[in-house]
């Protein structure tokens, strides 16, 4: 798992309001080379949040960026070399993404992240059924969607 | 402009839109580099020539440059050729009439002593045999080449195109009179690029891999392109990346099982393996995660520039999502992890269905797609059931550029419908758009079911209602000829 991907990832269980940044435990970090495409990063600049960034990287070992950044430096070769680093070769190959407020560990194997949720995290609270109404026989009729009550309860 | 723009004769719902795409991916309606967004029309102008009609591989289309077209005609898979036209006739003696009308300031310099040339005799359905070959070309002499002939490696190509007179052995309707035309070549689609990606040679396979040729339209159809960042949230054994990766884009891809995504069949036959087969920069990020609940921060909006998925249907793979059948149901209570069993717990699924999973990957590409950004996706239609035009999910957030239709057996077909993202996420079209869907889903009720398409499409078909059918099908108004099998 690259860091780009970290810097777009959260915890998603619901009820969880402050899922990110993950925290990253790192157990195996590995760089691998990828020839710097200066129009991508440009692009991307704008969508990272910087400070999870900065923060990520140290953590994998890495401390040459600076801790604040603006659009200005995508300029400066040299800066452009240390965010195309850390943003896409340094890799977490095994270790865990760890969500700020409940502490629930997302396994990183063989560099990627497992991000689904088990079955007691997909509700607020324990026993609150999204489905509603009664339960009538035949399983296809009263299939229910997850995704429209859920985006009611969140818009 | 005027180019003659001469198609494979095959997958002829995807000939256009594949040209329009890559129009737009090269400036042709404009310079959009500066990330300015704008909804104007974009399309070109198309003519068919003479005699011809929509399905027919000869085309007339408006580019704004010569630079521009032979852009378009090297990147797309589907164009044969794209021409300068010279001349045109239904018989040699017009085409010669038309040649030599042709202003001399067109031709003279592509005919200049110190250049090289060939000429290339192409037929469409039929054959022309070598000696009649030689005959045409010679015919030709009224034109003043003045270059040497080089055959392995001409700076300028002329192609002599000749028709058939009847349209009865191609599959297409006939056409009233032949054409011939003669032009000179700008550019061709490079189908060396097929054989060197198909899957039979490609190491990690699934059972819904996407076919090479498909998976290029597709992303020509998003406008993969270096710079930008391509997702695709059913990402399988990586085989529509690939193409995207092909064409310079970053790409990244999520799936909700496990096994395909991070395992494969081992360490050297996996997703990523299939990228270093052809020396493709690898994925920048591969997850696991489920499309009904994507892991992506709230604060983090318009990251991709498209989004190209084969999401399941339920034919010939179905889709999952997290929970119990039961729990989501509300029938039980979730199932409570013990501490001790979180690390290896292996979460439940549900079946995901084919309205619920389009309903997500549609608030998805809303959400996460830059202004202009392209959402590219196939989608299954009943061929007896729907008339294909007006039933397709849509989005407050989306304009519908191009349906392209792919027929896969009798009864149906796959449809790449591809969008265009031309208006901001907010809460009142996310609202507008759930509303959308519910209106969409009352009138899908019978697909919105798990299983139906599955059976609509395999079902045994009761003999006694066959013969039934069979009339049914014979009053068909609807012309049924090979055109769209091709």
């Amino acid at each position: 798992m690259r860091l780009i991907t970290h810097n777009m990832l959260s915890s998603n269980i619901k009820g969880v309001t402050n899922g990110f940044p993950l925290r990253i435990e790192a157990e195996k970090v590995v760089e691998k080379p990828v020839e710097i495409d200066p129009k991508f990063l440009k692009n991307m600049f704008v969508k990272i949040d910087w400070k999870a960034l900065v923060d990520a990287s140290r953590i994998m070992g890495y401390a040459d960026l600076p801790d604040e950044a603006n659009p200005s430096m995508l300029e400066l070769d040299e800066f452009l070399q240390k965010f195309h680093h850390a943003l896409l070769e340094l890799h977490l190959e095994e270790g865990a993404l760890v969500c700020p407020q409940t502490d629930r560990r997302f396994p990183v194997i063989k560099g990627i992240p497992n991000m689904l949720l088990h079955e007691d995290e997909l509700f607020l609270q324990r026993g609150v059924s999204h489905g509603g109404g009664g339960t009538p026989k035949t399983q296809s009729r009263t299939f229910k969607y997850l995704d429209l009550n859920t985006s009611l309860s969140c818009a | 402009m005027w180019f003659l723009c001469v198609f494979y004769h095959r997958l002829l719902d995807y000939r256009k839109p594949e040209v329009e795409s890559l129009a737009e991916l090269f400036g042709a309606f404009g310079d959009v580099q500066n990330g300015e967004f704008c909804s104007r029309e974009k399309s070109l102008e198309w003519r068919i020539p003479l005699y011809h009609h929509t399905d027919s591989p000869f085309h007339l289309v408006n580019i704004p440059s010569e630079h521009v077209a032979r852009k378009i005609a090297n990147r797309s898979i589907l164009v044969k050729g794209m021409y300068e036209l010279w001349g045109e006739g239904s018989s040699y003696e017009e085409l010669k009439e038309s040649i030599l009308s042709y202003p001399d300031e067109r031709k003279l310099p592509y005919l200049e002593s110190n250049s090289t040339f060939k000429i290339t005799v192409d037929t469409f359905g039929k054959a022309i045999g070598q000696q009649k070959q030689k005959e045409l070309i010679q015919g030709l002499s009224y034109i003043p080449f003045k270059g040497r002939v080089n055959l392995k490696n001409p700076e300028h190509n002329f192609w002599l195109m000749d028709t058939d007179d009847y349209g009865a052995n191609n599959g297409l309707p006939p056409i009233a009179k032949k054409r011939i035309f003669f032009g000179r070549e700008v550019g061709g689609a490079d189908r060396k690029l097929l054989p060197t990606y198909q899957l039979k040679s490609r190491t990690y396979l699934g059972p819904t891999a996407m076919d090479a040729e498909m998976a290029f339209l597709m992303a020509n159809q998003a406008l993969a392109a270096p710079g930008k960042l391509v997702y695709d949230p059913f990402v399988g054994t990586g085989s529509v990346l690939v193409a995207a990766a092909h064409f310079g884009a970053m790409t990244m891809g999520a799936d909700i099982d496990i096994r395909v995504v991070r395992d494969g069949r081992g360490p050297d036959c996996n997703v990523w393996s299939n990228f270093k087969q052809y020396g493709l920069p690898m994925p920048i990020g591969l997850l696991r995660a489920d499309n009904n609940l994507p892991p992506w921060r709230s604060g983090l909006k318009e990251v991709f520039d498209a989004i190209i998925c084969d999401p399941p249907y339920g034919v010939r793979a179905g889709g999952r999502k997290s929970g119990g059948r039961k729990l989501l149901k509300g029938a039980v209570e979730p199932y409570i992890v013990p501490d001790d069993k979180r690390t290896d717990h292996i979460p439940s699924t549900a079946p995901y269905s084919l309205v619920e999973c389009v309903h997500d990957l549609l608030d998805l590409a809303a959400k996460m797609l830059v202004m202009g950004g392209r959402l590219v996706f196939f989608y299954p239609v009943l061929r007896e059931v729907d008339c294909i035009e007006n039933h397709f999910p849509d989005h407050p957030c989306f304009k519908l550029i191009a349906v392209s239709e792919q027929i896969l057996s009798y009864r149906y077909s796959r449809v790449l419908l591809t969008m265009e993202k031309t208006c901001p996420y907010t809460e009142e079209v996310a609202e507008a758009a759930r509303i959308k869907h519910i209106e969409f889903r009352e009138n899908h009720v019978k697909w919105l079911e798990e299983g139906n398409l599955h059976s609509a499409v395999f079902s045994h078909v009761d003999p006694q209602l066959t013969v039934a059918v069979d009339s049914k099908f014979s009053k068909d108004p609807k012309p049924k000829y090979r055109g769209k099998y091709v």
